[in-house]
């Protein structure tokens, strides 16, 4: 029954296992120099893999694995895709520019897998202590990765304020969960949501799910735990900057859905009120710093926290437990963001690290395509009808104004009227303003159609939205 | 055919808009490509309005596909007698609009092209679109290929024009999104009748129509909320010039006839005083305003929004109508007044813009200052701007004419201070037009060029053609009176109902 077990665990969680051995492969081969040079096509091929098996072992209906410590079902698995895709966009946009930063090299994709592979364990665990372990695997994979530029100051500077601020975060997160054992006597999270249901909430459970919000805060980078993200975007090597920004976000949407689901907690009142005040708040600061930015990255930067408000608001609004609003905004904020990001790493060359907003200046005259590719991308962080963008901020709107909440919909509303100067401003340097620096790589054939899988994804979806809707709606409701 | 024929209308200028980002540079095939896709546009119209059963009140042609089920969301077209009228105005503006680009020499043509062939479209689908979601998806796209004229194309202040522009109308249309959404969740529905039957208690009307009201009168646009139209006209260059005078505010007309007077009337009626006033003063002051201008964009600017003054005060004065007289027919009559004006104003703005980018292609001037004696060199290009500025000033015979005069006959009844107010203007409007003509037609030449500089063929087309529509609708303006006359019954009466 044992065996039967563990084999029957390890069966559904072999695209996992793939990906740890591959990880290990891979930087056992950036040590040969003559096997130096596959790493990237290692990468690829093992994601591809892994990703491929993952479909074999697909069902409808929820398995738990090793001794419950791990969930698998519709939900796990349609982020963990969202995952792949996001994944291999990264690493196929990101060749040329590592290549010319040399920072190819084995230890460089296999941390990067292992970051994926702790998001992956976040998403799917169902076990506090497993949950710790997959949270510490990504952060420190990241921790490394973001410093691995060693020649930049502004690298070791983003990887000393990560880590240290993402230390404290998962030291309150871990300061959370010894609450949550001791109330509940159990380390299982469904065992954890089954005792809220069954005993009345005590103040204690309520402040250890506080701390662990704090936490999540620190890692969607929620004002007023925000400070460390400007600073990562900006030194951290484009590339990693682009899976922060996006792969986290999803498996830390993941975590907090697990502790929020069919759990009474959403309907305390200081609780959702803390979530609503957090999401505000982060709109509030986000917005407004972001009008100040001149880098390009400080300013994507900012937008991600104001972007990180919605989804509280999100989860906040998540009424008759009903998260499927806000897993679309992280999705498509994710998507979004990392088409953005992917398009700056595309245009940053050797010669010439496109830094500044104004750098961007006529881009249109030298490459239009670009250009609208990167419109495209803006207008949809911005929630411009013609994008997934638009249906984002609808849902959170409408769920708004569904609880009566009109006020509240109002300001979020204004200060994304303020927002859409940064994103506009970005518009008009690409299309109304003359002088392209010629240093700014427009080719790539290969590069440019790949970047334009997001922003196409973005226009069609907009127009037939509802198997997504309902999809969505269907696994998370 | 005739069953999609308003999906046609939209989508056709739409995907050959994209289609022409992908077309060959050569300039010559380009504008054949445009003008054609813009003469279908407009044969669908005429045939939209040969069609159209104008003695039935009912939603006509409609498509009503069920787009987002999970957020109850239509696809739903129709028309009635009011769309038709400006989705007609909409396609003879751009296919005017077409054949005018084809006689400049721009950089990025078919970039230029596009927005164009694309904007039509997203009007077609604002003056169609019966789900308030999917109106709002156009209202609000129509603002990305506005935007990027007037950023790429403009003048030398464009940036600031541009942004001041889109951000100044998403403020707006994003409340209306927030109204659209609260009537949603009382009344699950975003379909225009349902709107019509929806109940609200006095306070909620008062606020919904608040915030309705901000988003249209931004685009208008209203008395205080006007600053960005001078600034966007002064930028645009010609063509877009043309198409915002004559197609974008007349959104906002639409939406204030559409969306909120028959949806929340009892809100409009107890506020009703301050919009009168604030009608009054861009119909005044404004008007003043325009007299001191010296650039002539920016004059022409000023004078439409005096005149959508005329607009909104037709619309705001009903309820007092209704106190005084309570017959529907009065207030059909204003209302008649009201979208007589639009109709009548987009064609004039569009030659009066027309007729400036001509002079500014010349001399490379707008300064009023800077020009005089045209007579001289243009005469024909005289006669033409002569005439339009007469038309302006609401010369009887032309069509502006008929709108101020129904407009002020209806003000008369409701009050005799609105119509003492809105009649002054008429001699207002008279200095700056005529005034303008003074200075720039009549005179001593300044400039020395000597070839001949006479309005050419293309331009003496559209400014005749425009010059027989004035004069059509104004001599004859029954046809388009009667033509109205039962969906503006069916308006009047989904709004005195609620009263």
């Amino acid at each position: 029954m044992i065996i039967h077990n563990i084999t029957n665990s390890l069966i559904n969680f072999i695209p996992e296992v793939i990906l740890f051995t591959m990880s290990m492969v891979i930087l056992l081969a950036g040590t040969f120099e003559c096997l130096k040079k596959y790493v990237f096509h290692l990468t690829v091929l093992s994601v591809i893999a892994a990703s491929l098996i993952g479909i074999n072992y697909l069902s409808t209906d929820s398995h738990l694995l090793f001794n419950s410590s791990l969930i698998k079902n519709n939900i796990t698995e349609f982020f963990k895709y969202i995952c792949y895709f996001i994944f291999l966009i990264q690493i196929v946009i990101s060749k040329e520019y590592l290549k010319q930063n040399n920072l190819i090299s084995g230890e460089f994709y296999s941390l990067l897998i292992f970051a994926l592979l702790g998001c992956f364990i976040i998403i799917s665990a169902n076990n506090l202590i497993v949950l710790f372990l997959g949270i510490e695997l990504s952060s420190l994979s990241l921790y490394s990765l973001i410093a691995l530029n060693r020649s930049s100051f502004l690298s070791s500077e983003a990887a000393i304020k990560y880590f240290v601020l993402s230390i404290i975060a998962s030291a309150i997160i871990l300061f959370g969960f010894s609450y949550l054992y001791g109330i509940s006597g159990s380390i299982n999270i469904l065992d954890i949501t089954k005792y809220a249901n069954n005993n009345e909430i005590s103040n204690l459970y309520l402040f250890s799910y506080v701390l662990i919000f704090i936490g999540v805060a620190f890692k969607f980078a929620v004002a007023p735990f925000h400070m460390w993200l400007p600073d990562v975007y900006e030194g951290a090597p484009l590339p990693i900057t682009n899976f922060i920004a996006s792969i986290p976000k999803i498996a830390f949407f993941v975590f907090a859905f697990r502790f929020l689901n069919n759990n009474p907690i959403i309907d305390d009142e200081n609780f959702s009120k803390l979530i609503l005040f957090l999401g505000m708040f982060s709109i509030f600061i986000g917005n407004l710093f972001a009008l100040a930015q001149k880098k390009i990255m400080r300013m994507l930067a900012y937008s991600g926290v104001a972007n990180a408000g919605f989804i509280f608001i999100a989860l906040f609004s998540a009424l008759e437990n009903n998260f499927s609003i806000a897993a679309f905004y992280v999705t498509s904020y994710s998507i979004t963001t990392v088409s953005a990001i992917s398009i700056i790493t595309f245009l940053s060359s050797k010669k010439f690290n496109l830094i500044y907003i104004n750098d961007l200046k006529g881009l249109a005259s030298k490459s239009g395509y670009i250009a609208i590719l990167l419109m495209v991308t803006l207008l949809s962080t911005a929630g411009i009808p013609l994008t997934i963008g638009f249906y984002a901020k609808y849902l959170v709107l409408d769920a708004l104004v569904d609880r009566n909440l009109i006020l509240i919909a109002v300001i979020v509303v204004l200060m994304t009227v303020v927002g859409l100067y940064y994103y506009l401003r970005v518009i008009w340097f690409m299309f109304f303003e003359t002088g392209f620096n010629s240093l700014i790589n427009t080719s790539g054939k290969f590069s440019i159609i790949i970047l334009s899988l997001i922003p196409a994804s973005i226009l069609l979806i907009f127009l037939f939205p509802d198997l997504v809707f309902k999809y969505i709606f269907e696994i998370l409701t | 055919m005739i069953a999609n024929i308003l999906s046609s209308l939209i989508w056709l200028p739409i995907i050959s808009g994209f289609l022409i980002l992908f077309c060959s540079k050569k300039v010559s095939y380009l504008n054949i490509y445009n003008i054609f896709i813009n003469f279908i546009v407009f044969l669908l119209s005429i045939f939209l309005l040969i069609n159209f059963n104008e003695s039935s009140p009912e939603f006509q042609f409609v498509e009503n596909i069920h787009w987002i089920p999970s957020l109850n969301i239509f696809y739903y077209l129709g028309v009635d007698a009011i769309s038709v009228l400006l989705i007609l105005l909409n396609t003879i503006i751009f296919l005017i609009v077409s054949i005018y680009n084809s006689t400049l020499s721009l950089k990025k043509t078919n970039h230029y092209y596009a927005s164009f062939l694309i904007a039509n479209g997203l009007t077609i689908g604002v003056f169609c679109a019966l789900d308030a979601i999917l109106f709002y998806i156009f209202f609000e796209a129509l603002l990305i290929p506005m935007f990027l004229i007037i950023g790429i194309w403009g003048g030398a202040n464009r940036i600031y024009a541009s942004i001041k522009f889109f951000i100044y109308t998403f403020l707006g249309s994003i409340l209306l999104l927030i109204s659209f959404l609260y009537i949603n969740s009382s009344i699950s529905s975003f379909n225009v009748n349902s709107f019509y039957g929806a109940n609200f208690s006095l306070i909620e009307q008062e606020w919904l129509f608040m915030a309705m009201a901000i988003a249209f009168a931004i685009k208008i646009p209203m008395f205080p909320f006007h600053t960005w139209l001078p600034d966007a006209h002064v930028e645009a260059p010609t063509s877009g010039s043309v198409v915002l005078a004559a197609i974008l505010l007349k959104v906002g007309a639409y939406g204030f006839i559409r969306y909120v007077l028959p949806v929340v009337p009892l809100g409009a009626m107890s506020i009703d005083i301050y919009f009168i006033v604030l009608s009054l003063i861009a119909i005044v002051y404004v008007g003043i305003v325009a007299i001191s201008q010296n650039d002539m964009k920016k004059l022409i600017a000023y004078s439409s929004i005096s005149h959508m003054g005329f607009v909104t005060l037709g619309f705001f004065i009903i309820f007092q109508l209704f106190d005084n007289t309570s017959s529907a027919k009065d207030l059909v009559i204003s209302l008649s007044g009201s979208m007589y004006q639009i109709i009548s104003h987009g064609f004039v703005s569009a030659a009066l813009f027309i007729c400036v980018g001509s002079i500014y292609d010349r001399y490379k001037t707008k300064k009023i200052s800077d020009l005089s004696g045209l007579l001289n060199q243009m005469p024909i290009y005289s006669w033409f701007f002569v005439f339009f500025a007469l038309a302006n000033c609401g010369l009887p015979g032309t069509s502006s004419f008929v709108g101020e005069l129904l407009i002020i006959m209806s003000a008369f009844k409701a009050n005799f201070i609105y119509a003492f107010l809105a009649s002054g203007t008429l001699i207002i409007s008279a200095v700056y037009s005529l005034w303008l003509v003074k200075r720039v037609i009549y005179g001593e030449i300044k400039t020395d060029l000597k070839e001949n500089l006479d309005a050419n063929f293309v331009e003496r087309f559209i400014l005749f053609s425009l010059a027989l529509i004035v004069i059509i609708l104004g001599v004859y303006p029954d046809y388009m009176m009667s033509f109205m006359n039962i969906t503006l019954q069916h308006i009047t009466e989904n709004i005195i109902i609620k009263l």
